[in-house]
């Protein structure tokens, strides 16, 4: 065990570190700020969007369901509401990742918008299945936040890779 | 599990199996486990539907876990917070000043009258023999962090179950009505904010009477959900919203919010309680307790009211015979 590169380490590593960052980003979300009627960005799926452009095939749709459900009891959602929004997304990533290979930053930002706005769309449609009222312009404002804080949150998982495979 | 696929067929493949038929396998695999998370996420939202309550022990159970740390986190926040307010009020101070006395002028001739008025309507309800119901203060705690999420208003409450905080109990700040409880854990509960898109609350308008529905957005200000109103009055901007005490759960003439604008159909208003700056609350009983039946027998009939109209089928349970009744059959009325 001891006699084990760096390396294989990084690799178990990989396997926690990506799930354990979204459920930092949901209790995160949860932090007092004075925003009384803002919104804050979906950092979990953020978080789930960036780690598929820096290392595709991580995080399973199926560890995103306990996931998705911390975010949900944390933000006071009914659970079952990002628990169904994250593995939708990864599923479309994946269906997406062949013909997006080879992409440039603008082009990744782009398929970010898109998988930011499906997200939304998805859990409008979970809380309308939950039997909650919908607020559409704030749904609307906080994936635009979402979508505007990409960069950053690529440039950190991006960041966390290189510590975590550089030692 | 995509990703071990090459390690996997390092360890011991059978020797009919080809990478390519590996891949279709695991394709599948996928699909099927990919097609059971959605169905189980689906199914908790059904459930979350057929039964709002199920998911609250859940998330009260975490809220325990998380209002230590809301409540770190929250103190540098609230320092700031009194820092920039204290250098704010500094810079304001003469003319608040003015407008303050002007306005305590105004306040001691209506607050003459209103002791007046109060007086008279003490006296008026002791000869109605009126019983009303009391306000019953259940826990006092501190609100403080607004999960600003795309589609929830809420914020948490330092008092839980221990504290005998239930859901549905009405929550009141200094300014007026805050929201009420929807999540309780054993230290620490979630409330409802009025912004919430959820969030439906029974007001009067305090000037007209006219009775609504405040309802959230999800954005600052509530919609003002009301009947067209015979008569000429019309809503004005200042106009405050009251709780009518409709539905028995919150308690009544509490301030809510103060129309914004009228020209919107529905006219908007912003909640007195600013969702920011939510300090110390007090959680309430529900208003009105709920009736709890005992077996009494139905009021005798009125010897001074009119006939009791001897060959009427069964004794009337509506005691209460008017003198319109007393014209048409008392069948007829149930």
């Amino acid at each position: 065990m001891a006699g084990l590169s760096r390396r294989p380490v990084a690799r178990q590593a990989l396997a926690v570190v990506p799930a354990a960052t979204l459920v930092g980003g949901a209790l995160l979300s949860a932090l007092p700020l004075p925003l009384g009627a803002g919104a804050l960005p979906n950092l979990p799926l953020l978080l789930l969007i960036a780690w598929a452009a820096v290392v595709p095939r991580l995080l399973p749709p199926w560890v995103l369901v306990p996931v998705g459900l911390v975010q949900d009891a944390v933000a006071g959602l009914p659970l079952g509401v990002m628990a169904l929004v994250l593995p939708v997304v990864r599923l479309a990533i994946a269906a997406g990742e062949d013909r997006m290979t080879m992409r440039g930053f603008p082009e990744g930002w782009a398929a970010a918008a898109a998988l930011v706005m499906l997200g939304a769309a998805v859990e409008a449609l979970a809380l309308l299945l939950a039997g909650r009222a919908l607020a559409p312009a704030s749904l609307l404002l906080q994936a635009a936040l979402t979508i505007l804080l990409y960069p950053a949150v690529l440039g950190f998982v991006a960041g966390l890779i290189r510590r975590l495979t550089d030692g | 599990m995509n990703d071990r696929a090459p390690l996997g067929g390092r360890i011991g493949t059978p020797r009919r199996t080809s990478f390519a038929r590996r891949d279709v396998n695991l394709a599948l695999f996928g699909a099927l486990v990919s097609g059971v998370v959605v169905a189980f996420a689906i199914l908790l939202l059904v459930l979350a539907r057929v039964d709002p309550e199920q998911g609250r022990r859940v998330r009260g159970a975490v809220l325990d876990i998380i209002s230590p740390l809301v409540a770190v986190a929250a103190a540098p926040v609230k320092a700031a917070r009194a820092v920039i307010d204290r250098v704010g009020e500094h810079l304001t101070t003469v003319e608040r000043n003015r407008a303050l006395e002007a306005e305590i002028r105004a306040a001691r001739a209506a607050a003459a009258r209103a002791a007046a008025l109060e007086a008279e309507v003490a006296r008026l309800e002791a000869l109605l023999k009126l019983r009303r119901p009391e306000r019953r203060l259940v826990a006092a705690g501190v609100a403080s962090a607004s999960a600003a999420t795309g589609s929830v208003r809420a914020a948490t409450l330092s008092v839980g179950a221990r504290d005998g905080v239930a859901p549905r109990m009405p929550v009141i700040a200094p300014q007026g009505l805050a929201g009420r409880v929807t999540d309780v854990g054993l230290t620490a509960s979630r409330m409802m904010l009025l912004t919430d898109p959820n969030s439906r609350v029974p007001v009067k308008v305090e000037r007209l009477g006219w009775t609504g529905i405040a309802q959230g957005t999800g954005g600052p200000e509530l919609l003002f959900q009301h009947d067209p109103q015979p008569g000429g009055d019309t809503l004005a901007v200042g106009d405050r919203l009251v709780t009518s005490g409709d539905g028995g759960l919150f308690p009544p003439d509490v301030p809510v919010a103060v129309i914004t604008d009228t020209a919107a159909s529905p006219p908007r208003a912003r909640p007195f309680v600013r969702a920011a700056a939510l300090g110390p609350v007090m959680v309430e009983a529900p208003w009105l307790p709920p009736a709890d039946p005992v077996p009494v027998p139905p009021a005798p009939d009125e010897a001074d009211l009119g006939a009791p109209s001897p060959p009427a089928t069964g004794p009337a349970p509506a005691a209460t015979a008017t003198p319109a009744a007393t014209a048409t059959p008392a069948g007829a009325r149930r």
